[in-house]
């Protein structure tokens, strides 16, 4: 018989059933993903929701009680991290501080026994990527926090591994350098087309960074897909509120027609929107509204709320209001156009509220 | 006997005293004014009066008694037995330095990775026997391994053995018993050491393609290098004085310096002898400092932060 070809290629990294427990803790409850090469993977998720565990499984730091790991098709759920040849920076970057730049760099190299000749080059090339030419011979304490990310990033990138692991690794570096670093490593992803896979708690930085965002909470992978669709059309009310800012608005399921949705609000206003999931007539609900969703155009012929603006805070690009409304406050956000009227407090607003964007949820633990 | 605490940690540094010994002298790193010093001056006077002033009057002697000159150092090296008395008290040290770190560092590596209640118990059986006067556990092991000691009787009781075995009075003894001495001074400032090392280091090695071995080769031995040489400086130089042990339990051939010295000033009154022996013993110590701090300074990324 021929031997099958099969021309579906086999995933860059692929976890079944991942569990892992601590005690009578479980870190991670059955985790399973595929992620495709050249791929930008985000795990995101609260502390305690078993991204790190996740990652230290793939990397092989950790043994998953049940569930496999695969790495280009390759079983390596059981093999020594030194033999799976993934790289990997860590939160705190592990430098080794006994080293000089250039004998951190080298050091996967050595490990692989290659000659000296190719070591430097590659060396070299890896300090050129991350802009460190020239400061090979300093110690790892001898530099700032956002060159030994740096450093850290060209050790695990250097013997050029089918898989890139980052541990939260910006968690360090101060608001204005994180912005830096994380264009950085966007164009080095690029150049390089390595997969990678990013752990964080950061949303704006799964956002600014990822292909794809895997949500995780309590050990579970609840929600994954690109970052705009997280956004749009987050699948529970936790993932709203862990991606974008959101207005969450209660009421009554009123009817329901296919995916389409009325809610009655406390004050008796009608809106519409899309369920989330299967609800039933007389459910509770929860509306999420994204601040920049609201139409602050009058006439609109959109169910509206009237409110009053408590605070107006100037953004530079934009304008973000916090308004007080029968059902609440609400926080909106609009772009600053020229010729346009200010916003001021005490003024009246009316609030559109469109029911293509608005996402309804069951509230939990309530039927 | 020294008493053993554990010591305040500098940033980043381990077991600062031989690093005080050999560093920071004179190279403070926080500018500090007279004040602060004159709060030093009470210890350095104390110190004078006790320490430096007897050593210094004890060194003029052996330059001095019984006359003017360098006779007792001609005497010295002219006699091979006292440096063949040198060279057994070298090897000796050496042994007992040598077997201390190969049994502390297991020891050292266990307490940083243990819970810290376990931790904390072993910390305790570690420091305990410290506490006890060297002569005290030197008599212990007298009354363990005599002729009629627990471990014959019970040798003879279970007719393992014919005839009591000869347990004590030999070299093997008496380094048994310096390493059972001396292995806390080893345990405390490899575990110093061992602790500031970032518990990252090894699986990050791991992770970019070192087996094991290489990972403790190349990372974790290298960076507990603080601690091996301020343990075994410490257990070195200490094992060089060393007297009441080998006394006790050695064998007429286990002479130590320390014993040779005994022996000049108390049996022989020969002062201006036992002085010189002493000054040589004194510079073959801090010859040892000198080459360990050396040592240390030879880890570039290990030092103070610039």
């Amino acid at each position: 018989m021929e031997p099958q070809l099969t021309l579906v290629a086999d995933p860059a990294l692929e976890l079944r059933a991942l569990t892992r427990r601590y005690g009578d803790a479980i870190a991670v409850a059955g985790v399973s993903f595929e992620i495709q090469a050249g791929e930008f993977v985000t795990l995101l998720g609260p502390s305690g929701s078993g991204k790190t565990t996740t990652l230290r499984m793939i990397a092989g730091f950790e043994q998953p009680d049940t569930g496999s790991i695969l790495l280009s098709g390759r079983d390596i759920t059981r093999l020594a991290p030194d033999r799976r040849n993934i790289g990997m920076v860590f939160q705190s970057y592990a430098l080794f501080p006994h080293m000089t730049l250039f004998e951190n760099i080298a050091f996967p190299l050595k490990m692989r026994g290659r000659s000296r000749s190719q070591i430097r080059a590659a060396v070299d090339r890896m300090l050129a990527l991350v802009r460190l030419t020239g400061l090979e011979d300093r110690y790892p304490r001898q530099i700032s926090g956002g060159q030994q990310q740096r450093v850290a990033l060209a050790r695990a990138l250097v013997f050029e591994p089918p898989l890139l692991l980052m541990d939260e690794p910006l968690g360090a570096l101060d608001r204005q350098l994180r912005r830096q670093v994380q264009t950085e490593l966007k164009r080095i992803h690029q150049s390089l087309g390595v997969t990678i896979v990013f752990v964080t708690h950061d949303q704006e930085e799964a956002m600014f960074l990822s292909n794809r965002i895997a949500v995780m909470q309590s050990g579970r992978i609840v929600q994954q897909g690109p970052p705009q669709a997280l956004y749009a059309t987050p699948s529970s009310r936790f993932v709203a509120e862990f991606i974008g800012e959101s207005n969450f608005l209660s009421g009554r399921v009123e009817a329901i027609e296919g995916a389409h949705v009325t809610v009655r609000l406390a004050d008796q206003t009608i809106i519409g929107g899309h369920a989330a999931e299967a609800l039933k007539a007389g459910q509770s609900v929860d509306c999420l509204i994204r601040p920049d969703t609201i139409d602050l155009a009058s006439g609109a012929s959109k169910p509206r709320l009237i409110g009053q603006i408590d605070l107006a805070n100037f953004l530079g690009d934009s304008m973000e209001l916090e308004v007080a409304t029968p059902v609440g406050p609400m926080r909106v956000r609009t772009p600053i156009r020229a010729g346009q009227q200010g916003f001021a407090p005490g003024q009246s607003l009316e609030l559109g509220l469109d029911p293509a964007v608005i996402r309804v949820f069951p509230v939990a633990g309530v039927v | 006997m020294l008493r053993m605490v554990p010591l305040p940690r500098f940033a980043g540094e381990e077991f600062p005293l031989l690093h005080i010994m050999t560093e920071t002298l004179g190279r403070s790193r926080i500018r500090t004014g007279w004040p602060v010093a004159l709060l030093a001056a009470p210890l350095i006077l104390f110190l004078a009066i006790i320490y430096v002033w007897p050593v210094g009057s004890l060194l003029t002697a052996s330059v001095t008694e019984p006359s003017w000159g360098d006779q007792n150092f001609r005497q010295l090296v002219a006699s091979g037995i006292y440096g063949h008395v040198f060279w057994l008290t070298f090897k000796l040290s050496f042994i007992v330095t040598a077997a201390t770190l190969l049994l502390a560092y297991p020891v050292a590596y266990y307490l940083t990775v243990t819970s810290s209640r376990v931790g904390l118990w072993l910390m305790f059986l570690i420091l305990v026997p410290s506490w006890t006067s060297v002569l005290v556990r030197s008599f212990g092991w007298m009354i363990l391994l005599g002729r009629h000691g627990v471990v014959n009787a019970l040798l003879s009781r279970t007719h393992l053995t014919e005839q009591p075995l000869q347990l004590m009075f030999n070299t093997g003894t008496v380094e048994v018993a310096m390493i059972a001495i001396l292995l806390p001074f080893m345990i405390l400032p490899l575990y110093s050491a061992m602790r500031a090392i970032d518990p990252t280091l090894v699986p990050a090695s791991r992770g970019l393609g070192a087996n094991p071995l290489q990972a403790f080769w190349r990372i974790y031995l290298p960076l507990s290098r603080p601690g091996i040489v301020t343990g075994t400086s410490i257990v070195f130089v200490l094992s060089l004085g060393f007297f009441i042990t080998p006394a006790l339990l050695g064998g007429t051939r286990d002479i130590t310096v320390a014993m040779l010295i005994l022996q000049q000033f108390d049996a022989l009154l020969n002062w201006g002898f036992g002085a010189a022996l002493s000054a040589v013993l004194l510079a073959v110590a801090l010859l040892a400092l000198v080459l360990f701090g050396w040592l240390l300074r030879q880890n570039p990324g290990m030092q103070g932060r610039t």
